[in-house]
């Protein structure tokens, strides 16, 4: 017998977000891409930076349009085709092929990885909290995209077998809500002494201080991101038990509702049931779709994407629509469309400074009714204001549609969480936007420090665990 | 014969429970015939077979025959004690708790029997009985405090979420009861009992024991390379607790090496002492999948979490204790990430709470914890394996009987309408969290103390036979996702018959183990089973769902009690020792499965 209770509780009710990474979160941060689907994707496909971008930040922070062309880029080679590893995965006879930012590495690939590495690593080495050797490095890339774990060859092919239709093939690549770029992760594994002194709290936290080198303004991490480091955060809802995607206009009018804060306290409300907000139940062609191996089914709304082609990043977010040529999916490039599938219904934002310095409020596009000219015009400031991107299903909570992901991703590294930035209109004005450090402690990943993902306070079990047993 | 019951009209002067009891004071119920109290009797009760029953003690326990004429045993055997004149005032308060020879154990509602339902209801004679006998034993003011001890443990419904009797209720139950229960068999009919118990181990659990070897949570956590506590090598668990002290002493001693616990290890190779408490705990104890911490009722907080860590860490100088604002069953999550604990409700906290060295006490309004409403008492949580960062938990709830660490084995009295409760704490998806937005129900006649696997997968239940336990059920949950949810069976596949309290199953599910307070048949002859005779002790075995094999893992002395087994996911053990004769209680680990083809 089943009896439909209805939603009677939440646990692990994540807050604000976006602002979201350093916020809490109780989504369990269990393994997602298990040894074996692993071993059927192969290594990750490394993101192909564009070196060039730093020489261009001044144009990119003066031009709405240099900067929607870039994102737009970077997005096309991130949601590309890919073919994995395992050649008997098939979908109507032909290869699964998975978007690239799907092959990326998760965080239970960066458990396995760094315990595989740091086991290798030796007593001696670890007491002396000596770097990983590149090619011990290198070892657990190969190791983790080659090893199966515990599966037999026969439990390994059933797995295969299993992922025979289009949205369990692309359940393969797991349901995890950050992925990795493969540049990222080496240079994480690289940095585990220094992070884990950050995870257990040994470097003081002194935001007007200098950075110690010009080269580098972190203060856990030996040197910052390469430019071949990218980040994916991707927001996955429950596409079962009847449950929709929340959509929440995004017009001129409504835009400028939550940046004033008559709407919502300026967030983006609670989605569901909020009035506005209408939910939708599209199909699996129209929005990506993941089906799990226990037949559980997830939608993607939506998706931030940040590089590290610009030395304060390139901050690029999507969210799924019903009306996607409208606003901020009206300049959206052939490109896009020809990858095929749902990505022809994600509308963009982006951000790579803290201001706004184009002069033209609607960024030189069309303007009128549905336009994206318009809609920048509505979040647009003045030249010298905050910058804006927000997604409105990763940010959570007050003035969260407000913000511009870098202004709380400056904060990266500390015990500052998102609440306490856009509560504090003082400390951090206007909703957070603006740079009030001069250091960045974990270089604007908030994943290095903060739930759920904690990277360094992944690296701090395993370096706790042998300081405990090394003697 | 008419029957009348007349409640007198008196106001509520106290307000002795924490919840308000809707009480209609001036209530006056009269029955026509002894069916009719008994219906009403009944009905208060909820007994689900009669028309209007409410929903008041089956919320966590089966109104049948044989639980009511249990607690009608229990009652009895209260008011002999209140009304014994050769017993003095401190004996026969002393004589409500766990263990009547111990005072600084708990008061606990099997010594109450049905009387645990009206003891909130200060002008009951009883209750003012009982007060003046706390007054007696400590003086107006401490009597004031212990008897509000006995109240806060020992009355029924015990959650502050579920409604107690109100008094016109309680007398309507209390008449039918001194009455002797008439018309029970009459009005709640059921078939025979089990009476006999045969080992079974069907095909369908041996091909599940076998999957779950390469695909179950000790897989996967073995997979993921989640460090295990104390081992010093990854992955390889007969590398674990050799960790010396300055002295050159085992920081976690052998028990052969320690005079009181010598003759504990009945079966495998190594058995530790990990840390002895501070204090008594209470109710059951459970690990984290990584055996870094475990968790108990007990303590200044109500309940509390050890970590290990700080042990080993300071090579024994140091212990770590967190305090936590909840009550008892704590269940820590099969993946590692966080423990679902009881009291004022349930509360879920991430791991990474107690990692954090700068916890020292959890109140639940730290940002890793939230809160979960309707999950009953006694729950264990599994979580479903999948390629899913996502997947689903299921929580199992059944009706239950309280095992309060002391005395024997509780009797089970479970009903034919029994059923196993599965809660799905769904995944709204990265944003959302869990909700708990399903419950399925499947028959299991006879059956309660239910605990799930890890993978959810299995359940292990006690049965209730005509008049003691006939073993454990072992059914196999197959849940499957359609449009609307999760659809459940559970078939059953296999028996094992042996006494003992509420089995937990190992990480690769191949092994349950439990606690059996000894008895008679625990002995090959009256003269070793004399010692033990007014001194109760238990022991620990572990039974091979594979085998059918029964393995005693303990051999505690008189007085001695290993209680609440509990596997960590690479098949190390761990139990806690209530030891009456040095008065310490302890953790303990047992590497008993270890090895085993």
């Amino acid at each position: 017998m089943i009896s439909r209770l209805g939603t009677i509780m939440v646990l692990g009710l994540a807050a604000a977000a976006g602002c979201a990474a350093a916020s809490s979160d109780d989504a369990s941060a269990e393994d997602e891409v298990r040894p074996a689907e692993r071993v059927i994707i192969g290594r990750a496909k490394p993101y192909s930076p564009d070196r060039t971008l730093d020489a261009k930040s001044e144009l990119l922070a003066s031009s709405q349009k240099a900067r929607r062309e870039v994102a737009w880029k970077a997005l096309a080679k991130i949601l590309a085709d890919t073919r994995v590893a395992e050649g008997e995965a098939k979908v109507d006879d032909k290869r699964v092929k998975l978007p690239a930012f799907r092959t990326w590495y998760q965080k239970d690939d960066f458990e396995r990885m760094f315990a595989r590495a740091y086991e290798g690593h030796g007593a001696a080495a670890r007491k002396a909290r000596k770097p990983l050797a590149a090619a011990k490095i290198d070892e657990a890339f190969d190791w983790n995209a080659t090893d199966r774990g515990s599966w037999s060859e026969e439990q390994y092919f059933e797995r295969v077998k299993q992922a025979d239709t289009r949205t369990e093939a692309q359940g393969l690549g797991g349901n995890s809500r950050v992925s990795y770029s493969t540049g990222m992760v080496r240079h994480v594994m690289k940095n585990w002494a220094s992070l884990s002194r950050c995870a257990r709290g040994e470097v003081a936290d002194v935001p007007d201080q200098e950075p110690a080198k010009a080269s580098n303004f972190s203060t856990c991490l030996d040197d910052e991101f390469p430019k071949d480091a990218a980040v994916v955060k991707a927001s996955w809802l429950r596409a079962d038990f009847g449950l929709g995607v929340p959509v929440r206009p995004t017009t001129p009018e409504a835009l400028k509702e939550r940046l004033s804060g008559a709407k919502d306290d300026g967030g983006w409300g609670k989605g569901t049931g909020q009035d506005g907000v209408v939910d939708a139940t599209p199909s699996a062609d129209a929005i990506y779709t993941v089906k799990m191996s226990d037949g559980s089914s997830f939608r993607m709304p939506a998706l931030h994407l940040v590089t590290k082609e610009l030395r304060e990043w390139l901050w690029i977010s999507i969210w799924w629509s019903p009306e996607p040529d409208t606003d901020f999916g009206a300049d959206r490039p052939e490109a896009i469309a020809k990858l095929g599938g749902p990505w022809k219904n994600y509308k963009m934002c982006v951000v790579t400074a803290y201001e706004e310095n184009d002069p033209d409020p609607t960024g030189g596009f069309p303007t009128g009714p549905g336009s994206l000219g318009d809609a920048l015009a509505a979040v647009h400031g003045g030249v010298g204001a905050p910058s804006w991107c927000s997604n409105q299903h990763i940010e959570r909570g007050a003035k969260n549609a407000q913000t511009n992901c870098i202004g709380c991703h400056q904060h990266a590294g500390t015990d500052l969480r998102s609440e306490t930035v856009l509560a504090d209109p003082v400390r951090f004005p206007e909703a957070g936007r603006t740079k009030v450090r001069k250091n960045f402690p974990a270089d604007y990943l908030f994943a290095a420090s903060a739930p759920p993902e904690s990277l360094a306070q992944t690296i701090q079990t395993q370096v706790a665990h042998y300081d405990s047993v090394d003697r | 014969m008419r029957l009348s019951l007349l409640v007198a009209s008196l106001p509520l002067a106290v307000a002795v429970a924490a919840c308000s009891v809707s009480d209609d004071a001036s209530t006056d119920e009269s029955f026509q015939t002894e069916e009719e109290l008994a219906t009403r009797a009944l009905q208060v009760l909820g007994a689900q077979r009669i028309e209007g029953a409410q929903q008041q003690c089956n919320k966590c326990h089966d109104i049948n025959r044989k639980s009511l004429r249990v607690w009608e045993s229990q009652y009895k055997g209260a008011l002999a004690n209140l009304n014994d004149p050769n017993k003095t005032p401190r004996k026969k308060l002393d004589a409500f708790r766990i263990d009547p020879g111990n005072n600084r154990t708990p008061y606990s509602p099997q010594r109450l029997g049905f009387l645990a339902a009206g003891i909130h209801l200060a002008d009951l004679p009883e209750s003012k009985q009982i007060g003046d006998l706390f007054k007696r034993s400590y003086g107006a003011t401490r009597g004031a405090e212990e008897y509000r001890k006995l109240r806060d443990a020992a009355r029924m419904p015990i959650s502050p979420e579920h409604d107690r009797l109100s008094r016109s209720e309680f007398s309507v139950v209390k008449t039918w009861i001194d009455k002797g229960l008439p018309k029970l068999d009459e009005l709640l009919p059921e078939s025979v009992r089990p009476t006999s118990c045969e080992t079974r181990i069907s095909p369908a659990l041996e091909a599940h024991v076998r999957a779950m070897k390469t695909k179950g949570w000790a897989a996967r956590n073995k997979d993921q390379q989640v460090p295990m506590f104390a081992c010093s090598t990854t992955n390889d668990p007969t590398k674990c607790f050799d960790q010396k002290a300055d002295d050159g002493k085992d920081v976690f001693a052998e028990v052969e090496t320690v005079a009181y616990a010598r003759t504990w290890k009945a079966a495998g190779s190594k058995m530790r002492l990990l840390h002895e408490m501070a204090h008594s705990t209470s109710f059951w104890s459970r690990n984290s999948a990584d055996g870094r911490f475990v968790s108990s009722g007990g303590g200044e907080d109500g309940a509390f979490v050890v970590d290990f860590a700080k042990q080993l860490e300071t090579r024994g100088k140091e212990h770590r204790e967190i305090g936590v604002s909840a009550s008892y069953d704590p269940s820590f999550m099969p993946d590692n990430s966080g423990l679902l604990i009881q009291g004022s409700g349930t509360h879920f906290c991430t791991q990474d709470l107690f990692t954090n060295a700068a916890t020292t006490s959890v109140s639940f309004d730290e940002p890793q914890c939230s809160s979960l409403n309707n999950v009953a008492l006694y729950q264990s949580v599994g979580r479903r394996l999948a390629d899913n960062e996502l997947s689903d938990y299921f929580i199992v709830n059944n009706s239950f009987e309280s095992d309060d660490g002391y005395g024997s084995d509780p009797e089970p009295s479970f009903g034919e309408d029994q059923k196993i409760q599965i809660k799905v704490m769904v995944s709204l998806g990265t944003e959302g969290g869990y909700t708990i937005g399903q419950q399925g129900e499947v028959d299991a006649p006879w059956e309660g103390d239910t605990m799930m696997s890890p993978s959810t997968q299995l359940v292990a239940s006690r049965i209730s036979g005509e008049d003691k336990q006939e073993g454990y059920s072992i059914r196999l949950i197959k849940s499957s996702m359609g449009d609307s949810g999760y659809t459940f069976q559970a078939e059953n596949v296999g028996t094992f018959c042996v006494p003992g309290g509420k089995a937990n199953f190992s990480f690769d599910e191949r092994y349950i183990v439990t606690h059996h307070y000894l008895t008679r048949e625990d002995f090959a002859s009256d003269a070793e089973y004399a010692p033990y005779k007014g001194s109760s002790a238990a022991d620990i075995y572990v039974i091979d769902l594979l085998t059918g094999e029964n393995i005693r893992v303990t051999r505690m002395a008189p007085g001695q009690l290993a209680l609440f087994p509990h596997f960590r996911s690479d098949g190390w053990l761990y139990f806690i020792v209530r030891d009456r004769n040095t008065d310490k209680e302890l953790y303990v680990a047992s590497d008993v499965v270890l090895g085993r083809e």
